[in-house]
């Protein structure tokens, strides 16, 4: 049986019946893992023995409770045996974690991120460490440190970014789910790109402790799935509030699952002028009003809005966003972890040529460019400015929100587009972000739920929601995936 | 107070009369001082700043660690609501306005003992701000013992903040001893296992070439070529430990005044408890500002920093070094620059460390991994309620109702511990004095900071460490008020306290030490010396009354000591009459 098409909830489903085990399950990944990643490069690091070893146990647990009578499905943890994969800046005890930079070559944490730890209680398998942009800093995952990942649907096209190995692990059936990171728009572009569910939860819905962090105070954990039912199971396991990180919110997460089928009668959803720009394609803009009529007919009240100042929002982000990266990659400086370089003679020079060897293009770009907007003289016309224009861009959400329940926009303007074809050019690869940075800024939760092929490429639908309502965006995409027929697929 | 000095003639090296304004030649400039203090204390918390490692002194290197501490990938710090409390126990005790609203930045700089590039600290939104404290004026410094306390000065607090201290570095010689001691391959790997540094290259790093402008790190010694020139190595137990900073306004202006701007500093922080307060061991530290100017110019001049003050007494010499070399390059026509420098204890100068343009840009922003910290209204209270009397209230109520005198009282309100001593020994002496000894307190205070303090600190104990208790020193002082020993003999008695534990009275009885207050048997003895010196005796009587000292000089000798000498002065006198 081919196992890897199916869904987590098809799997655990089958394994609470008795009839697959959980070292089936892993090992038919495993194989599926190894007939793509030739072809895909998802994964940094297999946790090849490691997910053997998790399913062995999730096993014999199995057979533990059916020789003592009891009801094997109800006593196993809700995502038993469903083989995930992490984003590479996530830390994983043991096993290596260097968010794709060669700074952190080697790299074994001494302890696992909350929401790593979360999955392993919730009983996932952990496949490996999905591929990334260095430090989630990108929209292609061409700025991993190590090696590109391709687009499963066309490799010569990259699967977005920067959680793009997350992303090519779910859509190729190497792992039923996975873990990014969003910061301004890392986990929904790759969602699109490469035709899967992906959510970027609330500003503090989910913790950040164990995350290797980019932009403190817009990054964000959130799942990879191939169908909604999937990312509600995986919300369910992350969501909450973690007492070791201080901007997780101390509210109680609902059950996603539960308000799924609830249908979108009644809802009202606004369609943001300023998101259907000229650099629209085509065949993106027909899928994504194609998906919003469909909702229409299904009972939601469609009208047009405005975010007046989405225009600034780019600006805003790649300011604000490597002004916090500057200090929080000044840590990888060769003196506890990761490759020194050798011959220096003084400590600075250490330092220099450290980070010199240690971070790429990409990386230090953005170091230099946080650095330069938080220096004396600099602040306040870059760093201040752009918290003020950040309380504009927030508040044009709060006020679309007093009419809307929800917004539809496209996650990209683009399909995915060709390897190589944006490297030379950081602001044509910046623009890719420009319908998901404005949500990072506001702290709202946002998903990419697939709407459709453009010329065999797909294209992604974003919904969203008001602050810490995800039960509503993820049920408003449980019904168009349902309505629509595009849930479940898996790239050949 | 006069801020005025003058240095003309007066050696670099030599006793600067920097305070108080010395007359100089003719025609020279007057110049004034203007000095702040940048002082660091380590709040004693139990736990650190941002992690439940323990805040302990002395733990074998790299052991009080976590990943927080560590700031290895990924982790994120929470705040001890332990150390916010302290902060504002200690804002409130230095006269501070606490902000309703308290905001944690980064600070930036590299540097191998902060393991995260920064420090978590604070900008804008402190815990504290605008407090004061008093020291004594210009010429009333602690010479009140004749009454009247010298006019009080107001050094302005401007802020007080909370932040995390980093780790220790070792270099040079320093990190050789290390080294050798454990074997400084091994020491390196060892540390980086035993504390979660995965895939370390170990803590030892190339020596940095200059000093982080850290505030904190003790300043790498000349490391000549040999064991240690080549590396340093690092302790990150200290990396957390909750620190605040108390930045004074530039309200000082001489050596003396920082001086004991940082001891009183130091006496109110005692009675909060909320540090340990030992400089020697790095729980309080203190960095200058200083600049002169002429008298008559308004601008304030060319400030350097002074770091690396390392005791009460370095302030003082270190400030006035410091005053001594601008005002020597100023008066050879060259402009002082924008320095940091280290003060060099040992061989009492500073040495530049950098010049401004090497300056650090420290980029500060809001820790975006801390959120805003509200200080609501109703804590403050309680905190406020919590702090015991302070030493100035302190002061002014044992000369108010013990009727102390000014200088005891100081001396006494000057530490808490002996303030306690004294409290509870004086709530003793009041309740054995008799009416006719009023000045009971006063006779105990002179007791306390004089022999008792004396004693004590030829012995090298402490006031908790003390074989005599308040209770027994009251004992003894309750002894001279009610005539049954002398001043004198009470000496001796207090000396077989300290030795033997035992109390005044036991000793007095034992050794039969009582004075005789019987006139019978005096008056016998009186007879005596009369008979045996009829010189003295007419003499006395032809009016040369000093006679009479010898007269009684020979009773008390009979007597050995132990009469009482106002008894036998009055008896003699009748006798002679
Ligand atoms: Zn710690």
């Amino acid at each position: 049986m081919e196992l890897w098409r199916l869904p987590g909830h098809r799997l655990r489903e089958l394994l609470g019946r008795g009839e697959v085990s959980a070292l089936e399950i892993a090992q038919n990944h495993l194989e599926r893992l190894e007939a793509k990643e030739p072809q895909i490069s998802a994964f940094l690091h297999v946790n090849r023995d490691g997910a053997l070893m998790q399913a062995g146990v999730i096993d014999d647990r199995i057979r533990q409770l059916r020789q003592a009578g009891e009801d094997v499905d109800a006593a196993l943890p809700p995502l038993a045996g469903v083989p995930v994969a992490i984003k590479d800046n996530m830390c994983t005890e043991g096993v290596p974690t260097t968010a794709a930079s060669k700074i952190l070559r080697d790299y074994v944490p001494p302890y696992d991120a909350t929401v790593v730890r979360r999955l392993r209680e919730a009983g996932a398998v952990m496949m490996g460490k999905a591929n990334c942009d260095e430090f989630a800093m990108g929209s292609s995952t061409e700025n991993s440190g190590y090696f590109p990942t391709k687009n499963p649907w066309d490799p010569t096209r990259v699967p977005g970014g920067s959680s793009g190995g997350s992303a090519a692990a779910v859509a190729a059936g190497e792992a039923a789910a996975s873990l990014g990171s969003d910061t301004g728009g890392s986990i929904r572009l790759p969602a699109s790109l490469c035709g899967v569910v992906g959510v970027k939860p609330t500003y503090g819905r989910v913790s950040r402790y164990g995350l290797i962090a980019f932009g403190s105070s817009l990054d964000q954990i959130g799942p990879f799935t191939r169908d909604v039912e999937d990312a509600a199971l995986m919300m369910n396991a992350i969501s909450g509030h973690d007492p070791m990180d201080s901007t997780s919110a101390d509210v109680p997460a609902p059950d996603f699952t539960e308000a799924l089928s609830a249908g979108v009668s009644g809802l009202r959803i606004g369609v943001p002028r300023e998101y259907f720009g000229p650099g629209t394609e085509p065949g993106v803009d027909k899928a994504v009003r194609d998906a919003i009529a469909l909702l229409e007919r299904l009972g939601a009240r469609v009208g047009e809005c405005s975010l007046p100042h989405t225009s600034y929002a780019l600006d805003v982000y790649y300011i604000i966003a490597p002004a916090e990266a500057s200090a929080n990659l000044a840590r990888y400086d060769g003196v506890r972890y990761g490759p020194r370089a050798a011959g220096a003679v003084t400590v600075g020079e250490m330092y220099a040529r450290t980070r010199a060897a240690g971070f790429g293009p990409e990386v230090r770009r953005r170091i230099i460019i946080g650095t330069y907007v938080l220096s004396a003289g600099y602040y306040d016309a870059f760093y201040l400015k752009a918290q003020k224009v950040r309380t504009l861009v927030k508040r044009d959400f709060d006020k679309v929100f007093e009419e809307f329940d929800l917004l539809a926009t496209p996650v990209s303007p683009t399909v995915a587009f060709p390897l190589g074809s944006k490297v030379a050019d950081p602001l044509s690869m910046y623009l890719s972000d420009v319908c998901t940075i404005p949500i990072n800024l506001a702290g709202v939760p946002a998903v990419s739920v697939p709407c459709g092929m453009v010329d065999g490429l797909p294209v992604g639908l974003q919904l969203i929601g008001r602050s810490l309502d995800e039960a509503t965006l993820l049920r408003a995409a449980y019904t168009y995936e349902q309505y629509s027929g595009n849930g479940g697929q898996v790239a050949e | 107070m006069t801020a005025a000095i003058n240095m003309t003639g007066e050696t670099m090296n030599g006793g600067v009369g920097v305070a108080g304004g010395t007359a100089g030649r003719d025609g020279s400039t007057q110049y004034r001082a203007d000095i702040s203090l940048e002082v660091h204390v380590e709040l004693k918390t139990r736990t650190k700043i941002f992690c439940d490692c323990p805040n302990s002194f002395g733990a074998p290197p790299n052991t009080n660690v976590c990943p927080v501490c560590l700031g290895l990938p990924g982790s994120l710090p929470v705040l001890n609501r332990a150390a916010l409390e302290y902060a504002v126990r200690a804002a409130l005790a230095l006269n501070c306005t606490i902000s309703p609203e308290t905001v944690f930045a980064r600070k930036n700089y590299f540097y191998p003992d902060l393991p995260k590039g920064y420090q978590i600290s604070q900008s804008d939104k402190p815990v504290g701000t605008n407090g004061w404290v008093e020291i004594e004026g210009e010429g009333g410094a602690n010479g009140s013992a004749n009454g009247g306390a010298g006019a009080k000065k107001r050094i302005r607090i401007r802020r007080v903040h909370l932040e995390e201290d980093a780790g220790k570095s070792f270099h040079g010689a320093a990190a050789a001893a290390i080294g050798t001691a454990t074997g400084a391959e091994d020491t390196s790997g060892d540390t980086a296992s035993a504390s979660g540094l995965p895939g370390s290259s170990g803590t030892s790093v190339p020596s940095p070439d200059a000093e982080a402008d850290t505030g904190v790190a003790p300043a790498p010694e000349a490391s000549p070529a040999g064991p240690g020139s080549d590396y340093s190595l690092l302790d990150f137990n200290r990396c957390g430990v909750p620190l605040i900073e108390i930045v004074s306004e530039i309200d000082l202006t001489s050596g003396e005044e920082a001086r004991a701007y940082l001891q009183k500093l130091r006496t109110i922080l005692s009675y909060t408890d909320v540090s340990d307060l030992k400089i020697e061991e790095g729980s309080l530290r203190c960095d200058a500002n200083v600049s002169i100017r002429p008298v008559s110019s308004a601008e304030l001049g060319v400030r350097s920093e002074v770091k690396n003050i390392g005791s009460f007494r370095g302030v003082k010499m270190a400030l006035e070094y410091e005053i001594a070399r601008q005002r020597e390059v100023l008066e050879s026509g060259k402009r002082p620059t924008l320095d940091t420098r280290r003060w060099d204890e040992k061989r009492a100068r500073t040495t530049l460390l950098r010049s401004k343009e090497e300056a650090n840009d420290y980029r500060y922003f809001p820790e975006p991994d801390l959120v805003p910290t509200y200080i609501d209204e109703a804590f403050v209270a309680e905190v406020r309620r919590g702090l015991p009397e302070l030493p100035d209230a302190k002061l002014a109520r044992l000369v108010a109702e013990d009727d102390l005198a000014p200088y005891n009282a100081d001396v006494i309100a000057s530490s808490p511990a002996l303030a306690a001593f004294y409290e509870k020994g004086a709530a003793k002496v009041a309740q054995g004095a008799t009416p006719a000894k009023v000045d009971a307190k006063r006779t105990f205070s002179n007791w306390v900071i004089g022999d008792f303090l004396s004693r004590l600190n030829a012995a090298g104990k402490s006031i908790e460490e003390s074989p005599v208790t308040p209770e027994g020193l009251a004992g003894l002082v309750n002894l001279i008020g009610q005539g049954t020993i002398s001043g004198k003999i009470a000496k001796d008695v207090f000396e077989e306290m300290f030795a033997t534990g035992k109390a005044a009275e036991a000793i007095v009885k034992e050794k039969g030490l009582a004075q005789i207050t019987d006139s019978g048997a005096i008056a016998a003895v009186v007879d005596q010396v009369i008979a045996a010196n009829p010189g003295p005796v007419a003499d006395f009587k032809a009016g040369k009354d000093r006679a009479i000292g010898f007269l009684v000089g020979q009773v008390m000798k009979l007597t050995k000591g132990q009469a009482s000498p106002e008894l036998v002065n009055k008896l003699l006198r009748e006798k002679l009459v």
